[in-house]
């Protein structure tokens, strides 16, 4: 005879806590943790080196990077001084996004009391990252013009789950005839209070929009040392 | 969590293929890693409550919201049940449907798209997630256990 035996528990329930001890660990320690999900190539990696240049130091910008294969970006961002630990999800058992678990272990790399933000860029994907929380205190999407106006609406989860919307590259809008409203107006549509910033790396209008909302965020945190 | 009136779907369970050859570690498709951890679960679930035999059954509960392909997740988790305690149970899936319902009028509809926008009152309105973002291990059944 078979019994049911009842668990109501979340199957994410064992990530979601070593998230939130990640969460708590970088609190105490006055790091403001930021996520960035986004699909390949939309800039994740470069709108970081832009923010290192512009801080005043960039070796209190930490970051964690997921990728399938190699330690391209990790190399990148240490070359713009930011301490970086790569993780490749190919070698933790799943290679389309990260999970709590690494990311609770790169921790130990860093010197946390130094840090004012921890930066943790995920593999470049819409789908899969989404479902699991690392321990940021907030997540961001990015949405690069080049990818055109419609990501928002057919990756909705990806808004949804997420604190901030970034329209990068802003500056290629005329040259692939897609208006950075445009892509505003599609996050909205999922989202109507989202919070949306509209950036470029490389031109106008600069990221100033976006080192404005951390500066904000650390300061909601009480992070500023 | 009972289940929703309007009637979340019950699953048969999935035939069993011959999966461990396209789902293996390398896919790039999350359902595997969300397999992995219900199988994890599923076992400590068994030694924490000292139940010797195997399960026969694992009902889970996947929200239309959680990002999670119920196909997909059919199709992952003999291949990472494979050798572990739940090596021979049937996977049962119980879809939630995405439920909304607009702060200003009231109206609660099922979503096809997860758009916070009530259509009705045009947006200026807050949409609250009803159902839909279920991710969960409901129950297992095993034999002859109290």
């Amino acid at each position: 005879m078979s019994v049911r035996i009842d668990l109501a528990q979340g199957i994410l329930d064992d990530n979601d806590l070593i998230a939130m001890a990640t969460s708590e660990r970088l609190h105490s320690a006055h790091v403001l943790c930021v996520g960035l999900l986004s699909s390949p190539g939309a800039g994740k990696t470069t709108l970081l080196e832009a923010t290192a240049r512009a801080w005043s130091d960039p070796t209190r910008l930490g970051v964690i990077v997921g990728d399938v294969a190699t330690e391209v970006d990790s190399a990148r961002l240490r070359a713009c001084r930011m301490p970086a630990v790569q993780i490749n999800t190919a070698s933790h058992g799943a290679s389309c996004h990260l999970s709590a678990g690494p990311v609770a272990e790169a921790l130990d790399a860093f010197d946390l009391p130094r840090l004012d933000v921890l930066f943790i860029e995920n593999v470049g994907n819409l789908v899969c990252p989404v479902a699991f929380r690392l321990g940021e205190h907030y997540r961001s999407v990015l949405l690069s013009v080049t990818e055109g106006p419609d990501k928002p609406v057919k990756y909705p989860k990806a808004i949804l789950d997420t604190d901030l919307a970034v329209i990068t590259k802003a500056d290629l809008c005329p040259h692939v005839d897609v208006p950075a409203a445009e892509v505003e107006q599609n996050v909205r549509r999922v989202r109507p209070d989202a919070r949306v910033l509209t950036v470029s790396a490389r031109g106008e209008p600069g990221v100033g929009a976006w080192l404005g909302w951390l500066d904000e965020m650390l300061a909601a945190m009480c992070c500023t040392k | 969590m009972t289940l929703l009136p309007w009637g979340a779907a019950t699953r048969a369970p999935a035939p069993r293929r011959r999966a461990a050859a396209t789902c293996d570690e390398k896919t790039h498709m999350h359902e595997f890693s969300i397999a992995a951890r219900l199988v994890e679960a599923v076992e400590r679930a068994l030694a924490e409550r000292s139940i010797a035999s195997e399960p026969t059954r694992v009902v889970v509960r996947i929200g239309e919201l959680s990002g999670v392909v119920p196909e997909a997740l059919e199709l992952a988790f003999p291949a990472a049940a494979h050798g572990s305690r739940a090596a021979s149970a049937a996977l049962e899936i119980e879809t939630v449907p995405l439920m909304l319902r607009c702060g200003g009028c009231g109206r609660e509809w099922h979503a096809e798209e997860p758009f916070l926008l009530c259509e009705d009152c045009g947006g200026g309105t807050p949409v609250a997630v009803l159902s839909g973002r279920e991710l969960d291990l409901v129950a297992i059944d095993v034999e002859g256990e109290e």
